[in-house]
């Protein structure tokens, strides 16, 4: 994976000698060292087939997978050593879209799902929170959903919500693992479009970039978008700026 | 001179069967050591937590809280009362045939204090309370955790035992300890309209004075000590299971069943050391 030159201001994550752990994985599976740079507006999409590592990157950049070596700096701090409370403070900066339906809440409304993050974190009610998500739940285009569970919602809108709910705390690094799967070709395009434009500023983050990790096992969806690509096969890195 | 065959034989099974059952309690003791430990490591992280962020997210946790104590307490009422109208129409029943017989009905005052203000009322009312709403509350839990909903909270930025835990154990500690004086008040009035029905020679103002006059001032305060521990060791022995370790949707159950087994098994623990706390 190619090193960017630190001088390059905003430096948001920073990989040194990173081994994934490859417990669970595919058999024999042994990862090579990963040394990577992401700096702010990056857009980098990593390409790897089914059970190859890649969500097990996104757990482990999101802190919910240990590496069995090196370092990962996010924001400049050692993963390895916050705990508890730094943890937490850490975790608002880095925005994580799950997998499959994207493990939303099926208990609560889709605009209680995206309001949960900014009322807990703003010590506000649902009610004061409610401009907010609108506005997320406007800019991801799933405000005529916003009083239904989450059960009750096409699975191909499902990750809006995720990523709505992602974003409620402006986060400045969002990982997203595996966004366009089962999606048709239209939903595909509008996700790549709008991470795009999210990678270049987007008005809700006031013009600033966010700096966008992405895994997915098709790069066909993502090749018009202008982003990086990383090539994950057999535990082994490669990167292309552009893909050919 | 060796043992017949058939003895040395049977020697051998009965000790290698000791040597099982030697083994077996062996382990289980360990196992009821390890699960102490990580009681007692969640309960004081729990602890903590509810301390160091009793101001965090107020203007949402403090509903939930309402909430919970609504649905542990509030709604628990109906089968509240029917368990206490009838522990008190049993006990008063029984007692009263028994000291009628014996000529010792100022007697009857006693009895209702020491069954049911100082061991039954609490016992039945944690009992309610497991059996309703820590069950729930495990496979609530324990769902969420298999769902992955834990990971998105943490993922939020959101501290789970916080957002999850807290508003259940002080909602559980909290409407046992209220459901608990409701049902001994409750079980107090039924037996004495059991007596009433059955003409007993017992009119309310000997009855209360009776119970008056049993009473303790420490009674009052073994009864709220011991209802927020039987709250308290509910809520956090069904949080625990739900939460504390991995489960699969499949698993769920037997954390509820685990988590009921320890329950009952510290709350009377704890009775005991209550019980011997009143008798020294």
């Amino acid at each position: 994976m190619n090193t960017r030159t630190l001088d390059q201001a905003g430096i948001v994550a920073e990989l040194q000698g990173l081994r994934l752990t490859s417990s669970g994985l595919a058999d024999g599976v042994e990862f090579d060292e990963l040394n990577c740079t992401l700096c702010e507006g990056d857009y980098r999409v990593v390409v790897g087939a089914t059970g190859s590592g890649k969500s097990r990157l996104i757990e482990t950049l999101a802190g919910f997978a240990r590496p069995s070596a090196g370092v990962i700096r996010l924001f400049g701090r050692d993963t390895s050593v916050l705990r508890g409370d730094d943890w937490v403070e850490l975790r608002r900066r880095v925005g994580l879209v799950f997998e499959e339906g994207s493990r939303l809440f099926p208990q609560m409304s889709v605009y209680e799902n995206v309001a949960l993050p900014l009322c807990y974190h703003q010590n506000q009610t649902f009610d004061e929170v409610g401009s907010q998500v609108n506005q997320l739940l406007d800019m991801v285009g799933i405000s005529q959903f916003k009083d239904r569970l989450p059960g009750r919602i096409g699975r191909s809108w499902r990750p809006r919500v995720g990523l709505a709910r992602a974003l409620a705390t402006k986060p400045g690094f969002l990982l997203l693992d595996n966004p366009l799967a089962g999606l048709d070709q239209e939903q595909a395009a509008w996700w790549v479009g709008f991470l795009g434009k999210l990678s270049r500023g987007h008005e809700f983050f006031r013009g600033t970039p966010v700096t966008i990790l992405a895994t997915t096992e098709n790069s066909g969806s993502w090749q018009s978008s202008g982003c990086q690509f990383t090539f994950l096969r057999e535990g082994k890195w490669t990167s292309t700026e552009v893909l050919v | 001179m060796s043992p017949p065959v058939a003895e040395s034989y049977f020697g051998a099974v009965d000790r290698s069967r000791a040597g099982l059952a030697a083994s077996k309690i062996g382990r289980g003791f360990l196992r009821l050591i390890l699960v102490a430990r990580d009681l007692g490591a969640f309960f004081l992280i729990t602890l903590s937590v509810i301390i160091t962020k009793s101001n965090v997210a107020s203007k949402m946790m403090h509903p939930m809280m309402r909430r919970e104590m609504t649905r542990a307490g509030v709604r628990l009422l109906p089968m509240a009362a029917f368990m206490a109208l009838g522990i008190g129409f049993l006990v008063i029943g029984q007692s009263v045939a028994l000291l009628t017989r014996v000529g010792a009905q100022e007697l009857t005052g006693k009895i209702m204090v020491a069954v049911v203000i100082r061991e039954l009322g609490p016992a039945v009312t944690a009992l309610l309370m497991l059996s309703k709403i820590g069950t729930a509350t495990v496979i609530e839990l324990g769902t969420a955790r298999a769902m992955g909903e834990i990971e998105a909270l943490e993922a939020l930025g959101i501290d789970p035992v916080h957002y999850l835990v807290a508003p259940r154990v002080c909602g559980m500690a909290l409407s046992t300890f209220a459901l608990t004086v409701y049902s001994i008040l409750l079980s107090l009035a039924g037996g004495y309209l059991f007596a009433f029905l059955q003409n007993v020679p017992l009119t309310p103002e000997v009855y209360l004075s009776q119970i008056a006059n049993a009473l303790r001032w420490s009674d009052f305060i073994l009864l709220a000590l011991k209802t927020a521990v039987f709250g308290g060791v509910i809520s956090m022995t069904c949080c625990y299971e739900g939460l504390a370790r991995p489960l699969t949707l499949g698993e769920v159950s037997e954390a509820t069943t685990r988590a009921v087994m320890q329950s009952v098994v510290l709350c009377v623990v704890f009775d005991g050391i209550f019980l011997i706390q009143t008798l020294v």
